[in-house]
């Protein structure tokens, strides 16, 4: 089973995303601070992160690149979700593998998810 | 050290020393010989300049081994100290004691030595030494002669070793200096001398036999080598000579010397010499030769027959000043007499009768008086008028005129051993017999007696008197010394003998046998006196006797007691008596015999009857009287007379007759001796006539060699006559060679205007021959073409009058030449004593040169016009005080003068400009030839219209041909309209920047042209930069870089095209932050497109941009905040809808529909509330907020918010307070908004506790407030300040999603401004906040 950390800060969007993922079978959690990113994904084995552009008030980029600069989960796969597509450069950028903007069609989305993990 | 005085025993001596330019050198070399403890006193003198502080002391005392003190008042004198006179300071000294006095005026420097040495030596005596140093003029000598006459010493400094020899040099001629010696020499010499030991002679006395000795061997051996006697000079005067000479050798005493003395025969002249030394000046007292001039000699001239010589007797004349003062005297007193004279003007030939015999011992004296030439050191006592009138001044000084001299003669005489000279008018002799004792007083005195005619007049010294004869002379004038010769039948004279070898051969004492009377008639007279005559005895006034003649013994006999000579202690019994009346009441006019008869005598029993008679041996007062005895002896026997009576008749009678006789006898005796006497006159005239020759003589001789030299001179002359003659001739020939070879013409005429020579330029020159012209006149010359009215005035009436000038112009036509100008000069040649004179012309043809000079003209006026007619401004000013040359009317106009100026100094002709740079300026331009540009000057002078007018002008240096700047011109451009119109822009340009710099926006001007940078106010207050760093960095200094690459890139091309353009850029204000601007360039071109001035301005838009990030970042927001919750909408649905299609296995029942889509549900209120908050906004916006004002119950509302706010939150505590009185008039809904925003706050921010209390109050008596307070967690001061602000949501990591847009309490802020109420917070970090809102209360 694939293990997917989930970093948003919108409880009710979080959930959602967490929720559709449980549901086709991932195992997912659910992170609120994004500087807990490394010690979850390290301890929890992640396999990929879903990061959202936008946690309250950082940039999400930023929590990107610094994933990417840590030696120890630098390969893990990231896709970004935010809310304009005008981001996507930044993202890109900024190193993840692969973007979604909001809102954004389950099936995109979960074929995305799917493409990464394997 | 002690005071010195001079009347102290053994007081020391004073050295003075004098000296004038090159002192200071000699000074120190005299100091630097001074020993310590010489018990000397030296005195320093120099002319001094009074001006000038004297550094004297302090400069001797570096080569003094003695302080060197400098005089001041009332300082005392020491000895061993040197003492220096102060600058502009007289000095004299008083008994030891210095007086100073200021110098008046500059007179008296050239005196200062000889009125001090003088002084001092007048006090101190003989113990003053005076040295005379290096020095000009002959200031010293006075003082040195002086001195000397005080027995004193005399230095002065030699010739090799003075700077300047005037002053030593003059003293050494005048034969007053005792040593000459360099300075160093003087002071070893002084010592030499023992002077500190008081010379013995000090204290001889007069009567000290042994010195005396001494002093008669000196005398004898002065008598046997000089041949004159002075043993009966004043013996005080002789010590003192003689001491001198002791000291003057080095004698240690007299007897030395005397042992000197005897070996040396120099010696004796020179004490010889010393001992004749007078000192003597013209008219010295001046008051007696007053009086001799109105009182004596009109009466002397009176007294004398017309033809009758007046001779005057000058005796001890020495140098002869005396002598030339009374002839002076004399001379101007005839001269002053004139009509007066009694004999008419005969007065001049009367000068050839005066004869002034002037008479010295000494040789010397002698023959400097015959020269008559005197210093101007000795011409002291003489009236200048009296110097120019009987002077004349030559090379060696100054000499008598011939008259004068021709007056006296003068002779080497002894008026005391020699034979005076006789019939003289008047006699002088002044401080000769001062030198003399009594016997040799009366015997000068006898002398000038006999020399004097009857009633002559005697004229003595001072101090002189006649007591010693009293009976000789009458006084006249007793303070003068004037004595009148008093009158006697007989001349008497002194015996010759004693004092002088005789050097005339005397007559014979009996003169009364004239014709070699034999022997024989002696001795029978002899006999006869012997045997024959009656005893006699001679006695004089005093009864003393004189001579006895026979036996007396019967009258006369010697008593007991004290010898005498007196007749009345020798006379027996009455005969004393009874001759001593006979005497006293002798009258020597009676012509009865004077007798006494009878006198009872009584001798050894017998009785004598004596007779005396008394008669009279000479008719001078002080007369001798011859006294007669005759006796006979009184027998008692009488009777026997009677028988005797024809014996004794007889013996009567013989007896009377021998008494006869014998009275015959007498009165043959007495005129005998009345014929002796007359003998002796007659022969003491002779030798007075001897004399008197024998003093011509010697004048004849001194005139024949004088004439000797005479004709040597002329020889002389005339040899140099001889060789002028020959130069005259060679010049002669000279400038005739000149003349003929000159190129320019020349003419001599004669006074007749006749021509005497003419050059052969002349000839060539006027094409005229020779024939023609010599002798010819001058207007005939050529045919007549000379007869010029010019050349007529020049000779006839310029000439005579100015006898030279030059450059007298003359054209004329000549025939076959041509028109020709000519330059003349001409000159008159007079010779003084002819009437004779010639006239020189001289010709120059200047015809080419004239041509040239017309050319030279017309080219200047040529040039002149050009200035005159042109339009702008010009002036030449020439010379140094710029004379204004040429002006043209441009200039005057500019001026406002008119061209009555030309010729006048600028300075004059245009007042206005003086002390103007203008004035400078010119000056500068014609002293360096630096050429001065002004540019834009405005008019100095304020034209009367009060237009002003502008120049552009250029001050240049005129030259000569040589180069040399002869003056200034001045050219100006009018540049008035210019300078206006520089004027407006430069009026606009300040507006301009008045305006922009009262502009908010940050304004940069660029001038193209100039490139400069001009910055208005806001801009430099923004940057904070000040001009100066401006203009060196350039304005976009201040641009953030990357915009400026920006700028450049994008708008480059706009900058070149001239095109405007806009841009957003940062710029750097002064806190060092860089805030956005919109920058608008605009460009001002000219008529063609060229740039001329960039003008940007700069609109600070960091609000704007702010609000745009802002709102952009809302945007992003809204955005994500909107699409948040859809996408979770989204998801729940397709989720729902895949497990509901895709998913069939599993039941609808066990699909999480419900919590699904009640997730779904929620976000759509959340969205729903979203969007309404941002419809508000944007209303808000666009101020379309429209309010519903009703009136409602505040209270209400709350009440109500609070329930809904708890029933969907549930978990919140919400208190309230309420009031009665809450009624306003709002916006209902709008409120209500604004209380759920500030609850939901509440509620959101203090997520643990949460209590939070809504308050109702009255806060002020028309506001209603609502409070909502809560105990969260704050917010910052920073923050607080902001909350209101649009967008503004609270940063901060630690809370959870933002619940709004920021736009809640903006909204709320708005909604109550709206209302016209109020809005704030209070608020502390981590303690909670209050938010409240008022509004007007409505009653």
């Amino acid at each position: 089973m694939k293990r997917i950390l989930i970093v948003d800060d919108d409880p009710i969007l979080g959930t959602m995303i967490q929720e559709m993922l449980e549901w086709k079978g991932y195992w997912v959690q659910l992170s609120r601070v994004p500087q807990e990113t490394e010690q979850n994904v390290v301890e929890q084995n992640i396999d990929l992160v879903i990061l959202d552009k936008l946690i309250s008030g950082t940039d999400g980029t930023e929590v990107c690149e610094w994933i990417r600069n840590n030696e120890e989960i630098k390969e893990i796969p990231i896709i970004m979700i935010t809310a304009m597509h005008t981001s996507k450069k930044a993202c890109m950028d900024a190193g993840a593998d692969d973007f979604i903007a909001k809102p954004f069609e389950m099936d995109d989305f979960l074929s995305k998810v799917g493409q990464l993990l394997n | 050290m002690k005071k010195i005085n001079a009347h102290e025993e053994g007081a020391d001596y004073i050295v003075l020393i004098g000296a004038s330019a090159g002192g200071l050198q000699a000074f120190k070399e005299f100091l630097s010989a001074v020993k310590k403890d010489s018990s000397l006193s030296y005195i320093f003198l120099q002319h001094l300049d009074p001006s000038h502080k004297s550094l004297l002391p302090e400069l001797l005392q570096s080569s003094s081994a003695i302080p060197v003190i400098e005089i001041s008042h009332g300082l005392i004198l020491e000895s061993d100290k040197a003492y220096v006179l102060p600058s502009n300071s007289i000095p004299t000294l008083t008994e030891g004691v210095f007086s100073l006095h200021k110098k008046q005026g500059k007179s008296g420097s050239s005196h200062l030595l000889d009125n001090f040495f003088q002084a001092v030596a007048n006090e101190y005596v003989n113990k003053v030494i005076g040295v005379v140093l290096s020095g000009t003029g002959n200031d010293g000598t006075r003082g040195l002669k002086e001195i000397k006459n005080k027995q004193g010493i005399t230095f002065a400094q030699d010739l090799n070793s003075a700077k300047w020899s005037g002053m030593p040099q003059h003293a050494t001629d005048e034969g007053v200096v005792d040593f000459v010696l360099p300075p160093a020499e003087i002071v070893k010499k002084i010592y030499g001398l023992n002077l500190s030991k008081a010379p013995v002679i000090e204290h001889i006395r007069q009567d000290d036999d042994s010195y005396d000795n001494i002093l008669s061997q000196i005398l004898q051996i002065l008598q046997q080598q000089e041949g004159m006697d002075f043993s009966n000079y004043k013996k005080n005067t002789i010590l003192r000579r003689i001491k001198r000479r002791v000291v003057l050798n080095g004698n240690k005493n007299l007897i030395e010397y005397l042992g000197y003395f005897k070996n040396n025969k120099d010696e004796v002249e020179q004490l010889f010499n010393d001992l004749l030394i007078s000192v003597t000046d013209f008219f010295r007292d001046k008051s007696t030769f007053d009086f001799l001039k109105e009182q004596i000699f009109p009466k002397l001239i009176a007294g004398k027959g017309r033809e009758e010589p007046l001779r005057i007797w000058v005796a001890g004349c020495s140098t002869g000043q005396e002598a030339y003062s009374v002839a002076m005297c004399l001379k101007d007193y005839l001269e002053g007499v004139g009509e007066d004279n009694p004999y008419g003007e005969v007065y001049t030939a009367m000068e050839d009768h005066i004869k002034i015999f002037a008479t010295d011992l000494s040789a010397q004296a002698i023959a400097k008086a015959r020269k008559g030439i005197y210093k101007s050191a000795e011409m002291g006592g003489i009236d200048k008028a009296y110097l120019k009138t009987y002077f004349t001044h030559t090379n060696s000084g100054y000499q008598v005129i011939k008259e004068l001299r021709k007056m006296c003669v003068f002779a080497e005489h002894d008026f005391l051993n020699d034979f005076p000279f006789g019939s003289m008018n008047l006699v002088t002799c002044r401080n000769v017999l001062i030198y003399m004792d009594g016997e040799l007083q009366k015997k000068a005195l006898t002398n000038f007696h006999y020399a004097l005619k009857e009633k002559g007049v005697l004229l003595l010294g001072n101090s002189e008197s006649i007591s010693s004869v009293p009976e000789l002379f009458n006084s006249i004038d007793k303070s003068h010394k004037i004595y009148r010769r008093s009158d006697s039948k007989r001349k008497t004279l002194a015996p010759i003998g004693k004092n002088k070898v005789i050097k005339i051969p005397k007559l014979p004492k009996s003169a009364a046998h004239k014709n070699n009377k034999p022997d024989t008639r002696d001795y029978a007279e002899t006999i006869l006196l012997e045997n024959y005559t009656p005893v006699a005895v001679v006695i004089d006034q005093n009864l003393d006797l004189i001579s006895i003649h026979g036996k007396t013994g019967r009258y006369l006999e010697h008593t007991s007691g004290n010898a005498s000579n007196n007749i009345l202690k020798l006379a027996k019994g009455s005969l004393g008596f009874e001759i001593r009346q006979l005497v006293k009441n002798f009258n020597p006019d009676a012509k009865k015999k004077q007798a006494k008869d009878n006198i009872k005598l009584i001798e050894a029993d017998r009785q004598y009857s004596v007779s005396i008679e008394v008669r009279l041996l000479n008719d001078i007062k002080n007369s001798n009287y011859l006294v007669i005895f005759s006796d006979y002896e009184v027998k008692e026997e009488q009777h026997e007379v009677k028988q005797k009576d024809e014996k004794g008749k007889r013996i009567g009678f013989l007896e009377e007759e021998l008494a006869g006789l014998r009275d015959e006898m007498l009165t043959a005796s007495e005129e005998h001796q009345i014929v002796e006497e007359e003998l002796q006159s007659a022969n003491e005239e002779l030798m007075s006539g001897t004399e008197e020759l024998q003093t011509l003589n010697e004048e004849l001789e001194t005139s024949k060699e004088e004439l000797q030299s005479t004709v040597e001179e002329i020889t002389v002359v005339n040899q140099e006559l001889y060789n002028l003659n020959t130069l005259l001739t060679q010049e002669k020939k000279f400038s005739e060679a000149i003349v003929r070879t000159i190129r320019d013409p020349l003419l001599i005429l004669n006074k007749k205007l006749e021509i005497i020579m003419a050059n052969k330029a002349f000839y060539k020159n006027f094409k005229v021959s020779e024939i023609n012209t010599m002798g010819r006149s001058v207007y005939e010359l050529g045919n007549g073409q000379w007869d010029i009215p010019k050349l007529h005035t020049l000779l006839e009436s310029i000439l005579p009058v100015k006898e030279s000038f030059k450059d007298y112009e003359v054209t004329h036509y000549f025939q076959g030449i041509g028109k020709r100008s000519m330059l003349l000069n001409g000159q008159i040649l007079q010779e003084e004593d002819h009437d004779e004179g010639s006239i020189f012309l001289s010709f120059e043809d200047i015809t080419a040169r004239k041509e040239a000079r017309n050319k030279l003209k017309e080219s200047v006026s040529t040039h002149h016009e050009f200035i005159r007619s042109s339009p702008w401004p010009i002036a030449i000013l020439k010379d140094e005080d710029l004379k204004v040359e040429i002006v043209n009317s441009a200039m005057l106009k500019v001026w406002e003068k008119s061209d009555d100026i030309v010729d006048q100094p600028l300075v004059l002709a245009v007042p206005e400009l003086a002390g103007t740079d203008v004035m400078r300026w010119l000056q500068e331009v014609y002293s360096t030839g630096i050429p001065h540009e002004a540019f834009q000057q405005s008019n100095r002078i304020k034209r009367k219209d009060g237009k002003r007018e502008y120049f552009d002008v250029i001050y240049q240096a005129l030259r000569n041909i040589d180069g040399k700047i002869i003056g200034v011109s001045i050219i100006a451009t009018v540049v008035t309209d210019q300078v206006f119109l520089n004027e407006k822009v430069r009026k606009s340009e300040k507006q301009f920047r008045q305006l922009t710099n009262h502009l908010p926006e940050l304004i940069v001007s660029y001038d193209v042209r100039d490139k400069t940078y001009y910055y208005n106010k806001s801009f430099l207050d923004f940057t904070g930069l000040s001009l100066k760093t401006l203009d060196k960095e350039e304005w976009h200094c201040v641009l953030h870089p990357d915009d400026y690459e920006r700028m450049m890139e994008e708008y480059g091309g706009f900058i070149e095209r001239a095109e405007n353009f806009e841009i957003e850029l940062r710029i750097r204000n002064k806190e060092g932050n860089y805030l956005w601007c919109l920058n608008r360039n605009h460009c001002i071109t000219d008529v063609e497109g060229n740039a001329l001035r960039w003008i940007g301005t700069n609109t600070i838009i960091q609000r704007l941009k702010d609000e745009e990030k802002r709102k952009e970042g809302f945007l992003k927001l809204v955005s994500h905040e909107l699409k948040t919750p859809v996408t979770s909408i989204k998801g729940y649905v397709q989720m729902l809808l895949s497990m509901i299609s895709k998913d069939a296995s599993r039941p609808i029942s066990s699909l999480p529909i419900e919590s699904s889509l009640m997730r779904v549900e929620n976000q759509i209120t959340r969205l729903t509330h979203l969007i309404s908050e941002m419809l508000d906004l944007s209303r808000m916006e666009e101020s379309k907020l429209d309010l519903n004002l009703e009136e409602f119950n505040m209270c209400e509302l709350v009440e109500e918010t609070i329930q809904d706010v708890q029933h969907s939150s549930g978990m919140v505590h919400i208190d309230s307070d309420y009031i009665d009185e809450c009624q306003v008039k709002a916006d209902k809904d709008r409120i209500g908004q604004v209380l759920i925003n500030f609850i939901t706050n509440a509620i959101k921010y203090s997520p643990e506790n949460k209590d939070i209390r809504v308050k109702v109050f009255q806060e002020e008596p028309d506001l209603i407030s609502v409070s909502v307070k809560d105990s969260g967690i704050g917010i910052n001061e920073e923050d607080l300040i902001k909350i209101f602000d649009r967008f503004y949501r609270v940063s901060g990591k630690n809370e959870g999603t933002y619940a709004g847009f920021g736009i809640g309490l903006y909204l709320a802020k708005e909604i109550i401004d709206r209302h016209n109420g109020k809005i704030k917070v209070e608020s502390k970090l981590g303690e909670g906040s209050n938010f409240i809102f008022s509004l007007p209360h409505e009653t």
